[in-house]
């Protein structure tokens, strides 16, 4: 509790206590990051089901949200519920897809539509801009606040981050919160049990989708900017593994996990070119030393996995203790 | 008419280095049950080897094979070193080839830099052969040709060679397997080396059609997992006919629709896994 | 006439080419206990399997409670009150029984769609559950992990998920495997005091307890039904016999 105190008066605190434009950038950067991180981990630590595809809402929400509101002349809340509208109907449609399979099949299938989306985005030049993407977007002015200002801007994502971390704690709390994590655990029980696993599954897919929307949106007006990198498959690991790095299971993990991604890859970019090579090791070297924030995931694999994992394996699984108040 | 049959071969060319590509992503997934994101990478990095090899004055032939070795090396390593430590872990298996697929990727930029390279055809093979008013380049023919082989090749090692029995039965029921003495981690290094290797003569053999650029690794991997959900897991038949739907509707995509052929690609997927998630000739689901 | 509890007609069921469940059809009247005996690979739990709804069968059809059931699923079918219990521990290891039980309640209720009510305050929901844990004995353990349980009380908590959802129709698959003598005897009592209403279909090796506990006594092998009747009628059958000693 007084760690999580804490968290959140440095948080509010930032902009004053760094004093520095480019650092509140990398603050907001974080933010939205972590926002996109907190969706992801619906799906992965809370659901059990490994997306290597969630960039797809993020990009579809930002482009959608910057073509709106300068060519198709959509002021900006319209075009923001426009966007993030469209993008949840998007995946509403992408976890039926995904969800015809399981385990390694939903991640092949999550994948291939993610870069399905990347290269229409890349070849349809003549609506996405195609490699130069779009730009051009301006940051709306809130209760006369200008949201070109840094400052301003940190802190109206932090209110959307607010929402986020409330909203998504709420469902982890709540009956289909918690039968998700009931499906993430034991599927077959929970079919005898009267659940309609697919059902569960999907609407909290469509839930992560939604927060990946509200992320794309906020990355739309923070970039002014969007390119099919939005929507690449390096941006979806990268995704994932602000959910690994953080923790799976926790609410905050992905927020820490967001930050070290965010604050790595800016470090990087600064010093050398090989972010990518970068990503890469960490993604090898926490697969093969670190491997309990994989467990979730391994134990939602158990239909098509050989061995049986056996029980005590499933102890280091940070699942969210239940406690009757 | 003439454009359709051009199209249709042009089709059946880019369906054929897709088979290349997928045969040995197929062969993996079927047996081992692993997705191996790096199967992209080691196609753009067989042809950048290549290439090099043809730089340096060896001929084309040769930098085929050079190409498949190289990369039938690197997958040995990768597979005895990495992948074995994480049996049984399926996902794990899955993330450290993605890392393992971006660490080659940023190596390639690195070492053959960012700009597209093609590769240059053998000089038998240029120039196009004409029957009537149609003229289509040898070379991509000469790719059929290969991908036809490699099928019937392929089918043959599975079907009528013992190799081919002990993978099928892998495939079919792992332990069941290993509990009739068949070796299993032995049989899993060659299938992989195998898989690699095609993947990198494939990017070889891809060169003087697709070239060789950054990026290469990403356009063709989700294609060949679109192949493998469309014609089954484990199923030969299943990756071949698949490559050769994909090839025509990419190719027909891209000549009716420049803009939109990508988005063709969405169909076959929407609709396979809306009728018929095993794939076309798969025998589980996915 | 009230429709039999369960009812299977001509149950096939293969297995990559071999036939696991053979041609089986069998009645169960409401109320009835009913005892599946027979070798391992007789096929019982594959036909307890078929009943709950893993997988469909190749041929034949099942009714619950005059419901034809073959082509629901077994989420649909546990909503028609049946609930079955499972050989390997399925639990949730890592939360409290409490918890466990909770999961089972709310299989039934609207509440599993719910997205925003926080379950830890569905208070009823939880008295409930401890009540359910008192049925079995387990009460005091309501708060304890599953993982730090014993093997016994696992089989117990099994037997108390099912009994939640208050079924009408009971499938136990081997209830008693693994216990010891006195953790049998505790588990026989609890199965005694369920009430005469919900018909109960159990798997068991325990001749014992099985054959005291059983109304009819259903023996298979091989996939088939090779003998069906009363405890005396079955000791009795010289195919009995076959059945265990082969000849």
């Amino acid at each position: 509790m007084v760690l999580s105190a804490v968290a959140i008066a440095a948080l509010l605190a930032m902009p004053w206590l760094v004093q520095s434009d480019y650092y509140i950038n990398i603050g907001t950067q974080i933010v939205i990051a972590s926002i996109l991180a907190m969706s992801l981990n619906v799906l992965v630590g809370f659901g059990g089901m490994i997306s290597l595809g969630h960039a797809s809402y993020l990009g579809v929400a930002a482009y959608l949200t910057i073509y709106l509101t300068t060519q198709a002349g959509f002021g900006a809340l319209a075009g923001a519920l426009a966007a993030i509208s469209a993008t949840t109907i998007l995946a509403m449609l992408f976890g039926y897809l995904a969800l015809r399979a399981s385990g390694l099949g939903f991640l092949m299938i999550t994948l291939a539509l993610g870069q399905i989306l990347w290269g229409i985005a890349y070849r349809w030049a003549s609506l996405t801009g195609g490699d130069n993407g779009l730009g051009g977007a301006v940051r709306p002015h809130i209760f006369g606040l200008d949201l070109m200002n840094p400052t301003a801007f940190f802190y109206f994502t932090l209110i959307f981050l607010a929402a986020a971390f409330w909203l998504i704690s709420r469902f982890v709390q709540s009956g289909l919160g918690q039968s998700l994590q009931g499906t993430r655990d034991q599927p077959r029980r929970m079919r005898a049990l009267g659940y309609n696993v697919w059902l569960i599954q999907w609407m909290s897919f469509v839930f992560a989708g939604f927060w990946g929307a509200v992320a794309g949106l906020l990355y739309a007006y923070y970039n002014q900017f969007v390119s099919p990198q939005a929507l690449h498959l390096t941006t979806s690991a990268e995704a994932l593994l602000m959910v690994i790095a953080g923790g799976t299971g926790t609410l905050f993990g992905p927020v820490v996990g967001a930050a070290l991604v965010v604050i790595l890859k800016n470090v990087v970019s600064a010093y050398i070119t090989r972010w990518l090579t970068l990503l890469g090791i960490i993604f090898v070297a926490i697969v093969m030393f670190m491997p309990e924030g994989l467990v979730p995931g391994a134990r939602r694999l158990r239909g098509i996995m050989r061995k049986r994992q056996n029980s005590s394996t499933t102890q280091a699984l940070p699942a969210t203790e239940e406690r009757p108040t | 008419m003439n454009f359709w049959v051009i199209q249709g071969l042009n089709g059946l060319a880019f369906g054929s280095l897709l088979f290349i590509l997928a045969s040995g992503f197929s062969l993996i997934f079927g047996l081992m049950r692993i997705v191996n994101l790096s199967h992209g990478a080691y196609f753009m990095l067989g042809a950048y080897v290549g290439l090099s090899a043809i730089d340096a004055g060896v001929n084309f032939w040769v930098a085929i094979l050079i190409g498949g070795a190289a990369i039938a090396v690197l997958g040995a390593v990768i597979e005895r070193f990495i992948l074995r430590r994480l049996t049984g872990q399926p996902l794990a298996q899955v993330l450290v080839t993605l890392g393992i697929a971006f660490i080659i990727a940023d190596a390639c930029v690195w070492i053959w830099t960012g700009d597209p390279r093609s590769i240059p055809m053998p000089h038998q093979l240029t120039g196009a052969f004409r029957v009537q008013q149609l003229a289509f380049p040898i070379y991509r023919l000469f790719v059929i040709g290969v991908a036809f082989t490699l099928a019937a090749a392929l089918w043959f090692l599975l079907e009528r060679s013992r190799l081919g029995a002990m993978i099928r039965a892998g495939v079919d029921d792992l332990n069941m397997a290993r509990a009739m003495g068949i070796r299993t981690s032995l049989l899993f290094s060659i299938v992989f080396c195998l898989g690699s290797a095609l993947a990198g003569a494939g990017g070889v053999l891809a060169g003087p059609i697709l070239s060789v650029y950054p990026g290469l690794d990403t356009d063709m991997l989700p294609l060949a997992l679109v192949v493998v959900i469309l014609g089954g897991i484990g199923s030969l038949l299943g990756a071949f006919i698949g490559s050769l739907i994909i090839g025509f509707i990419y190719s027909y995509g891209q000549a009716l629709f420049p803009d939109l052929a990508y988005m063709i690609l969405f169909l076959p997927m929407v609709l396979v896994l809306t009728l018929r998630p095993t794939g076309l000739f798969g025998r589980q689901a996915i | 006439m009230t429709a039999p509890a369960l009812e299977v007609n001509g149950l096939h069921r293969l297995f990559g080419g071999l036939p696991a469940v053979r041609d089986v059809s069998m009645q169960v009247p409401a109320g009835e206990r009913r005892l599946l005996l027979g070798p391992n690979g007789a096929g019982k739990t594959t036909l307890f399997n078929l009943i709950a709804g893993d997988f469909p069968p190749s041929r034949g059809e099942i009714r619950i409670f005059g419901e034809n059931v073959t082509r629901k699923t077994a989420e649909q079918r546990t909503h028609l009150g049946m609930a079955r219990t499972y050989q390997i521990i399925t639990l949730f290891t890592n939360n409290t029984l409490l918890h466990n039980v909770v999961i089972s309640l709310m299989g039934l209720l609207k509440l599993r769609f719910n997205p925003l009510s926080d379950i830890r305050r569905q208070n009823a929901l939880w008295d409930e559950a401890r009540a359910t844990l008192a049925l079995v004995g387990l009460e005091h353990l309501a708060d304890k992990r599953v993982a730090d349980t014993s093997y016994g009380e696992r089989r117990r908590l099994e037997i108390a998920m099912a009994l939640a959802q208050k079924p009408k129709l009971l499938l136990l698959d081997e209830p008693l495997a693994g216990l010891s003598t006195d953790e049998r005897r505790d588990i026989q009592r609890l199965l005694q005091a369920i009430p005469r209403d919900v018909t109960i279909i159990m798997i068991e090796h325990d001749m014992d307890v099985a054959l005291a506990f059983a109304d009819v006594i259903t023996v298979m092998n091989r996939g088939h039904i090779v003998v069906e009747g009363n405890r005396a009628d079955v000791v009795a059958d010289p195919k009995t016999r076959e059945v265990y000693l082969g000849h």
